[in-house]
């Protein structure tokens, strides 16, 4: 497990075999998921910042004669994404390079290169599969998923069913999207949100394609009733396969800003290496990232 | 997300500096079969301890005893497999992944079956819990609460039904011990390196280890290796 020897694999030193029967490696980076739920952008610095700002609400009616009332701005938490390390290396002998008669046997760069990329998703996943953990929080001190995030000028609101947490359906929609529809913005005041993608476990894919293909109420008894989720709600399904923790929960990814981010600091890089006491070869690949969330309006979660 | 296990003790640095481990290649003795709590019928595998007898041969690592006496002799490890250059298969050496139980190869020097080794001592190893932890130990500050402590190797055989049984070494999450007058085979020295990604109240937590028990001078100041 440690190093790979003419030994490791010692099968493919002949030619005999048929085909090696492993992981495809091939282009990792371009099946990943989590590019198509998380908003993906690059960092420059070693961490950066979102600092949020209220407005001052409601203006007020001014009496003839009197001043205008006086409005102002207030803080609220400033975000901050450093960026993290990840990397991976195999140590390979160059006895082991000259013999092994199959490329699909070390291929250490793209089984590294398997390696980070998987990580990379497993990581973005991990924010959907603590969203209502309070170990893990935004800004505000709350889990992405909340009914008690905080208001720079007091006050609370919530990104999620507030209490009964609703399987996916037609009528789950609309009661998701009418609370999105009244949802506040930093000052407190309804602003109002529309959701934009579905994110669910893949168990859940049949459903979602029911709920957002059909024209007509996919409800049982129901069917001369429109589907005003299909006509009205411009959603794109997500399945993240990766999101195994849970086959009930979901959540719907909206268009207000600073949502679910990724931060690359440094895409993926490759690096080798000779020990040469040794007659080692060695294959690393590191990348730098961060990710997480600013706004949690960006989101809405289902805890069902 | 349940944890993805992965095989036997895996190098991750020395403590020194260095980014190759080093490499001794040690024998093992004709007709060996590992048989030791939890292994009996296994083969050797690459990531499983190993202790040297007086003879110089390797033998699969005994699993650890709860002792409060540093008086284990096959509990102290000498190193890590690595590889396995030269096994006697259909009458002919050749390297091979595993050490086959049994292989018989008799007086002959040249066919004797050979095995690297990463010594133990200096070296950082990777290892995963055999269990879930208990209600004290499934969170990430909980786990990291336990660096210093230590534990015993316990095997947990996989692939029995195969041609290659393996010994699957583990780290015994029930006997992580803090006390100090308890013996125990490893030390944890830190949490694994897929940190984030590490769901702490399943088995197969990654734990980095040191071997505590060690073989080698100056660890072990008596003569002889395995106490006979």
């Amino acid at each position: 497990m440690s190093e790979i020897f003419t030994s490791t694999a010692a099968l493919a030193l002949k030619d005999t075999l048929e085909d090696i029967d492993t992981d495809e490696h091939g282009s990792e980076g371009s099946k990943a998921v989590f590019t198509k739920w998380m908003t993906v952008k690059n960092m420059t610095d070693n961490y950066i910042e979102y600092y949020e700002i209220a407005g001052g609400g409601l203006a007020g009616e001014k009496p003839e004669g009197e001043s205008i009332p006086v409005g102002t701005i207030i803080e609220g938490p400033l975000t901050r994404f450093n960026a993290r390390t990840y990397g991976q290396r195999m140590i390979v002998s160059e006895e082991a390079l000259e013999d092994m008669k199959y490329d699909k046997v070390i291929q250490a760069a793209k089984r590294n290169n398997r390696s980070l990329w998987k990580l990379v998703d497993f990581d973005a996943t991990l924010i959907l599969v603590r969203a209502t953990n309070a170990s893990f929080v935004g800004g505000d001190g709350k889990p992405l998923a909340s009914t008690s995030h905080v208001l720079p000028g007091g006050g609370t609101y919530s990104n999620m069913f507030p209490e009964a947490q609703f399987s996916p359906s037609k009528a789950a929609l609309v009661i998701a999207r009418a609370q999105l529809m009244q949802q506040v913005g930093h000052d407190g005041l309804i602003d109002g949100v529309e959701a934009k993608k579905a994110v669910f476990p893949v168990q859940q894919w049949g459903i979602w394609r029911e709920i957002l293909g059909s024209s007509y109420d996919p409800t049982p008894g129901a069917f001369n009733a429109i589907n005003v989720v299909n006509r009205d709600m411009d959603l794109t399904p997500v399945p993240v396969k990766y999101w195994n923790t849970t086959t009930t929960n979901w959540g719907l990814i909206t268009d207000a800003d600073l949502g679910i981010m990724w931060f690359w600091r440094r895409k993926p890089k490759s690096n080798t290496w000779v020990t040469e006491d040794k007659t080692m070869m060695n294959y690393g690949i590191t990348a730098r990232w961060s990710r997480g969330w600013v706004n949690p309006r960006g989101f809405f979660f289902s805890n069902a | 997300m349940a944890n993805t296990h992965r095989y036997g003790f895996r190098f991750m640095k020395n403590r020194w500096g260095g980014d190759v481990p080093e490499i001794v290649t040690r024998k093992i003795a004709s007709a060996y079969s590992p048989n030791v709590t939890g292994a009996t019928t296994a083969n050797l595998n690459i990531g499983d301890p190993v202790y040297l007898d007086d003879s110089g041969n390797a033998n699969l690592l005994a699993p650890g005893t709860t002792t409060t006496a540093d008086n284990q002799v096959t509990q102290r490890c000498f190193g890590v497999i690595a590889g396995f250059p030269q096994v006697l298969i259909n009458g002919a050496v050749r390297p091979n992944a595993f050490y086959p139980a049994g292989t018989v190869y008799g007086s002959n020097y040249n066919n004797r079956t050979l095995v690297q080794i990463i010594p133990a001592e200096g070296c950082v190893f990777e290892i995963d819990t055999d269990a879930a932890g208990s209600s004290s130990q499934d969170t990430r500050s909980e786990f990291e609460s336990l660096v210093g402590g230590c534990a015993a190797v316990v095997y947990s055989q996989i692939n029995t039904t195969t041609s290659n049984p393996k010994a699957n070494p583990m780290l015994d999450v029930s006997d992580i011990t803090q006390a100090v007058a308890d013996f125990r085979q490893l030390r944890i020295v830190g949490v694994g390196s897929l940190s984030e990604a590490i769901d702490f109240t399943a088995q197969y937590v990654p734990l980095q280890v040191v071997f505590n028990l060690v073989q080698q001078s100056p660890w072990r100041l008596t003569a002889g290796f395995d106490g006979s």
